[in-house]
């Protein structure tokens, strides 16, 4: 048993060692910016696993409290001049509020019309930011200026991003963790697995859920500002758009669902390629990087329903046990 | 997806390749669109035979999030390809009646949209006929409400899952070329239609022909209405925010049987 | 005691719950038998909060339960198991009966020791690390069993935990149902298997069509000549006299 619990910790630190070592070395632009897109997708397509991996709920309108937490820390500090650290937690409050609210409402809807509710969903909220011009300056989007600084959040350095964006990235590791272990995420998989079942047992799966959907989309919006930050500028299609709510979802599928590590694998595995060959492609071949996520999605998805790295994990496991036999 | 319990998120690129299709035909063959249809229905057939032999046929049995990123996949692909191989430009044909209206009385109503209205309902009218009395039509509907039901009263549920996907992608066929004229192609413009399609077939009632009809009749009339009292764009929202609500509070959809739900 | 008074159901235009009365005592075995179709399974879902009866009552313990949520249903010490398995199956068989103890336990740790106690009861310990789906179908019903048991119940209702089982399996479910019973348990259960039934049960309630025929012991139940009537038709029971 404790040989079995120092083996696992050695292969996830081993694993983030293998994550950060890459951000500590690299000064380049470039690489730094690919590094902190990696990064900021690992967190939003863990936090999106949190509801689609463990309690199986397929959302495809994540957008929506991604741009509910740009939208919110850009325009108070805009308006109002607040820093974004208070802007992240008060967009991020929000959204978990419309996560609890949306959840409460569209859990009683099954499989795929649970997903074209939460789909219906994110386009409402881009529709709005469209139109409401008055608040959200519609499609020219929102300029953000501020002087570099930490009260700011805004600084001269890529480098200090990709910082931040570890962090995001490890607090979603966290809480994936602790729904490992806790009361929430079993009751989370037990929904997952069977809901007759669970509540045969006692298992609330309902509130279970909308607690889950509510730190999900909190978590979604704190990733909001930080790529508003990073970006310095927003628009409805740059962080409410469709793409963004089936990224989330592809990444964390691609890598594993339903596990601390998956999406995070899988964000190390898509984004870095896609987001090279779209540079090295440039515009002639605009689109070619997305058509490549398609066909790794629909291969995975195929071939390897489970995902990639629980499919890796257990053939090390498979091989190590092959090795320790033949001593 | 009343029949085959799956939502193609991709067949609003089946939409797009059939407008290109017909937009192809034109441009380098000179093609009338309302004759293209005749090419365009075959192939978009074949396509959706294609699609789900290949595609959706290795997902029937699995958890369900697997057709739906299959299906999201697949429209990305298309998309992408689409911007790819033909631009993001916003295309279109220019023929003489695009622009030709009938006149009743007072009303004007552009000839274009009439024929769209008019093969609609025939074509929901063949459907329905075809579901009704014809082997393969009751086929698709003893499918539809048990599978295995089906399977063992002898149905081949392969080739019903394979028609009927093939017969919706051919519908496509038909829908393209009429909008041609009127409309204009580029890669991302079947989003805008398969969520309203859903919308309707939601509203309408899973399954039931009538039922998608008369919603996006609703729809149309919900679209221009809110379009005189709001933002253009908003009238979305509001389709969009009834959509939740159907599927929440009436799931059989507004004019569906009862006891069939979502 | 589990007393249920007078519930009707119907579904649409067909009557499932006649004006159904049983009592089932928590010191007692109680069988509950019937041909298919009888209502068994739907009365077990109104006891258990699945279904809403469209009149009538339950109580368990002198507290009334009707339309109480399922969850709050196994709160107050009723847990069943399903006629259809319905284990966690991408989960192991330790965490599938922990997350049945968390409903009384506080943390994951006490779960886990209360979930491979009972795993070690039920004779299951050996397979507590293996995944519910690779099990064969009697582990699965028996580990239903056990699921529900870590709930803590002081009634489980079992649906079919015998059905599609070879006769090795059916005695040792037999034995696990008597253990369990001996731990104060009350025991409700449907079964078809008519050996098993007669010999676990103090008492058998018969339901025909929504309503129950009759109840009493083994001996007075399988005499009855209405309950031979109901499962073999009215022609073998003339000849049977």
């Amino acid at each position: 048993m404790l040989e079995k619990i120092i083996n696992n910790k050695v292969k996830i630190i081993a694993f983030l060692i293998f994550v950060i070592a890459p951000s500590l070395l690299s000064k380049d632009d470039f690489y730094a910016g690919i590094l902190f897109q990696t990064l900021l997708w690992a967190g939003m397509s863990g936090t999106w696993n949190l509801l689609g991996g463990y309690a199986g709920q397929f959302s495809l309108g994540h957008a929506a409290f991604f741009g509910i937490g740009a939208y919110t820390s850009s325009l108070l500090a805009s308006g109002l001049h607040l820093t974004p650290w208070l802007g992240m937690l008060a967009g991020a409050s929000l959204s978990a509020m419309v996560g609890v609210i949306l959840g409460a409402i569209c859990f009683r809807l099954r499989g795929h019309f649970f997903s074209l509710a939460t789909l219906a969903f994110g386009q409402i909220v881009y529709i709005i930011a469209l139109s409401w011009r008055s608040v959200t300056n519609g499609s020219e989007g929102v300029l953000i200026m501020s002087s570099p600084g930490w009260s700011e959040m805004a600084f001269n350095s890529k480098m200090a991003y990709v910082y931040l964006a570890l962090i995001y990235m490890l607090i979603v590791v966290g809480v994936s963790f602790y729904l490992d272990r806790s009361r929430l995420g079993y009751f989370l998989v037990a929904y997952r697995e069977n809901d007759e079942a669970a509540r045969a047992i006692g298992v609330n799966t309902f509130l279970a859920r909308v607690i889950v959907s509510g730190i999900s989309a909190f978590l979604m919006a704190a990733g909001g500002t930080l790529y508003a930050q990073y970006m310095y500028y927003i628009d409805p299609d740059s962080v409410l758009s469709i793409a963004l709510s089936v990224q989330a979802p592809l990444i964390a599928i691609v890598g594993g669902l339903g596990g601390a590590l998956g999406p995070v694998f899988g964000s190390f595995l898509i984004l870095p390629m896609t987001q090279m060959l779209r540079a090295w492609l440039g515009t002639s071949f605009s689109g070619l990087h997305l058509i490549i996520y398609g066909v790794i999605l629909i291969v995975v998805l195929l071939l390897i329903p489970e995902g990639i790295f629980p499919k890796l994990t257990e053939y090390l496991k498979k091989r190590t046990e092959k090795e320790n036999s033949k001593c | 997806m009343g029949v085959m319990d799956i939502t193609n998120f991709a067949h609003g690129e089946y939409l797009m390749l059939s407008l290109y299709a017909s937009f192809w035909l034109f441009e380098f063959f000179h093609i009338d669109p309302y004759l293209s249809v005749l090419l365009v229905i075959p192939l978009m057939f074949l396509l959706g035979l294609l699609t789900e032999k290949f595609l959706i046929r290795p997902t029937i049995g699995k958890p369900m999030f697997i057709h739906i990123f299959v299906t999201l996949g697949l429209s990305v692909i298309l998309q992408n390809l689409a911007l790819l191989l033909w631009s993001g430009n916003f295309r279109t044909i220019q023929v003489p009646f695009a622009t030709h209206t009938i006149n009743f009385g007072d009303i004007s109503i552009s000839t274009p949209r009439l024929i769209i209205f008019m093969v609609t309902l025939t074509v929901a009218y063949l459907i329905h006929l075809f579901l009704n009395y014809t082997w393969m039509g009751k086929a698709i509907r003893a499918t539809s409400q048990n599978r295995n039901s089906a399977q063992l009263m002898g149905i081949n549920i392969n080739r019903v899952f394979m028609v009927t996907f093939a017969l919706g992608t051919a519908c496509l066929g038909i829908a393209g070329p009429l909008l041609m004229p009127i409309y204009y192609v580029y890669p991302t413009i079947g989003f805008q239609f398969v969520l309203v399609a859903f919308v309707a077939v939601v509203m309408g009632g899973l399954g039931s022909v009538k039922g998608a009809v008369l919603a996006s009749m609703l729809i149309g009339i919900i679209e221009t209405l809110s379009g005189y009292f709001l933002d253009p764009a908003m009238k979305q929202a509001i389709y969009f925010l009834l959509f939740i609500l159907v599927l929440i509070f009436k799931p059989s959809g507004i004019f569906g049987e009862e006891g069939k739900v979502v | 005691m589990l007393s249920v008074r007078g519930i009707h159901k119907a579904y649409g235009g067909l009557q499932v719950l006649t004006n159904v009365n049983i009592e089932a005592p928590t010191d007692r075995i109680t069988g509950l038998i019937g041909p298919n179709g009888a209502g068994k399974t739907t009365l077990f879902n109104v006891i258990t909060g699945f279904v809403k009866p469209d009149s009538g009552s339950f109580s368990f313990n002198g507290r009334d339960l009707t339309g109480v949520a399922p969850e709050k249903v196994c709160v107050y010490g009723i847990a069943r198991t399903f006629q259809l398995v319905k284990t966690f199956n991408n989960l192991t068989v330790e965490k599938n009966v922990a997350i049945g103890a968390l409903s009384r336990e506080k943390t994951i740790a006490q779960a886990h020791s209360k979930a491979r106690e009972i795993l070690n009861f039920l004779g299951m310990n050996h397979k507590r690390a293996a995944l519910a789906r690779n099990l064969t179908l009697s582990d699965r019903k028996r580990l239903e069993v056990a699921r529900a048991l870590a709930t803590n119940p002081k009634m489980l209702l079992l649906d079919e935990v015998m059905c599609g089982l070879n006769p090795t399996e059916i005695n040792g479910m037999m034995e696990v149902i008597r253990a369990i019973h001996r731990t104060g348990v009350g025991i409700l259960l449907i079964e078809h298997i008519m050996s098993a039934v007669m010999s676990l049960s103090d008492h058998i309630i018969v339901l025909n069509n929504g309503q129950k025929l009759t109840e009493g012991n083994a001996e007075k139940v399988s005499h009855d000549p209405a309950v031979i009537v109901a499962y073999l038709g009215e022609e073998y029971a003339r000849a049977y006299n």
